[in-house]
């Protein structure tokens, strides 16, 4: 097919998904509100995980968990899903502390390289990067 | 030789009002289904990727074919007969080279973009590779055409089988009339395909007709008491379509190219199923079916699993 059809038609169809999805509303976003949705999340990725602690984000986007083995677990919305990662120490290239309450996570992971986490008490904060990297003085 | 269309560009038009009416029917309650706005576009914008490849890199695969077309057996021709013929044939050399695209880490690197999405659906059936001209898998079509298939001909009713498969990437649709779910690829055999579900990992491979899944061992049936869920087993935390692309390849170079491995062990990291680790922490289909069956011991035997716990083969439905 010529191009100057193939082109046009392409750029004419992702217009009419473009505003369909916008006027139809079909988009949403979800949240992860309660301790035990984030454990359920988790679960279901990783049934094996024994999870013995876990802190919410403050905008409900976001979670960590503290697994039996040592390692730690991050629940994340994206849109309408959630992604799910169980990050072994040697997962974690660095957790920066922002102020008192936002850790800075990168990980070592091409689709996932970097997660931004705000909690609602400095003490959330600390307890977290525990976790993400064993180190008590993170 | 018949100057053949290239049958799915032609297609995009009903691709496109097919989505659409997808979409009211999701909203208006007409059907099953969800869409996000991100996951959409980046299904798209992996088709329209998809195209581009096609266009710039398709002479690589058209001419390895052209070049075997000189050792043909056989000339047959362009025959509507012959068109039908290659067409059966070709869909069971889609079902192989499926079937290798989720047990080959080499291939699925190509295909794991296609199952990337959480969502199912009509958008996800254009979520397509762009780096299938580069694994050789073309190769499998090599007996087609040393049997007398014209590569454009085979090529054109190929074109017709990816177009079949768009309309089963949906929810909207339930169950198909019995005759037709014995014979055919529907929307509820390809949800399995798509499902993460430990029963349905490694399931379903057929393009058009799953008489090649019931064939050979691999067809499991959707149950409704366990919803597929979609995506990859370790779903990606991206919506950006290079990396939807590519994170595959990046991770299976990294693997390796890890310090410490013997050449054996890095070829393994290429060719094993998706999931191999060379000191055995990751987990492959087989492994994630055996760990559902430990913990859900009554399931055992049940299509897709294994007969008893620990086994880590795979029970045909039928």
């Amino acid at each position: 097919m010529p191009l100057t059809i193939l082109v046009p038609m392409i750029l004419v169809g992702l217009a009419l998904v473009a505003v369909a999805i916008h006027l139809l509303g079909l988009s949403k976003d979800v949240f992860i509100s309660t301790i035990s949705d984030a454990i359920r999340l988790l679960e279901t990725d990783f049934p094996d995980a024994i999870v013995e602690e876990a802190i919410l984000a403050s905008n409900g986007k976001a979670a960590i968990l503290k697994l039996e083995d040592g390692s730690a677990g991050l629940v994340e919305a994206m849109g309408d899903r959630y992604v799910t990662r169980v990050v072994a120490r040697n997962d974690v290239r660095q957790v920066e502390r922002k102020g008192d309450c936002e850790l800075v996570l990168r990980l070592a992971d091409f689709t996932l390289p970097r997660l931004i986490l705000n909690f609602t008490e400095p003490k959330a904060a600390l307890k977290a990067a525990t976790w993400l990297t064993g180190n008590q003085n993170a | 030789m018949p100057d053949f269309p290239a049958v799915t560009q032609l297609a995009i038009p009903f691709f496109i009002i097919a989505i659409l009416v997808e979409m009211l029917a999701v909203k208006f309650g007409w059907g099953k289904g969800e869409f996000e706005m991100k996951d959409t576009f980046a299904s798209l914008a992996m088709g329209v990727g998809n195209v581009v490849m096609g266009i710039v890199f398709g002479f690589i695969s058209y001419g390895i074919l052209i070049w075997f077309w000189q050792f043909r057996f056989f000339d047959l021709g362009f025959h509507w007969w012959v068109g039908l013929i290659a067409f059966l044939l070709d869909d069971l050399r889609y079902y192989w080279y499926h079937r290798f695209a989720h047990t080959i880490r080499w291939f699925w690197a190509e295909h794991v973009n296609h199952h990337s999405s959480q969502h199912y659906n009509l958008s996800t059936a254009l979520r397509q590779s762009w780096t299938g001209h580069f694994t050789g898998a073309v190769m499998l079509s090599v007996p087609l055409v040393l049997l007398g298939f014209h590569p454009a001909f085979t090529a054109f009713v190929y074109g017709f089988n990816l177009v079949y498969q768009f309309w089963i990437h949906t929810e909207a649709i339930d169950k198909m009339p019995r005759w037709f779910e014995a014979v055919m690829n529907t929307p509820s055999h390809h949800r399995v395909h798509h499902a993460t579900n430990p029963r349905y990992l490694d399931a379903n491979y057929a393009g058009t007709l799953i008489i090649w899944d019931r064939m050979f061992g691999t067809f499991v049936p959707e149950l409704a008491e366990d919803p597929p869920r979609y995506g990859i087993v370790r779903n990606i935390g991206t919506f950006n379509p290079f990396k939807v692309a590519l994170h595959e390849w990046v991770a299976m170079a990294r693997d390796a190219s890890q310090s410490g491995l013997s050449l054996s062990q890095r070829l393994k990291y290429l060719l094993m199923p998706p999931g191999w680790s060379h000191d055995g922490s990751r987990k492959t289909s087989s492994v994630l079916k055996a760990d559902f069956v430990r913990r859900n011991p009554g399931e055992a035997g049940k299509p897709g699993l294994a007969v008893t716990v620990g086994e880590r083969g795979r029970v045909p439905a039928e």
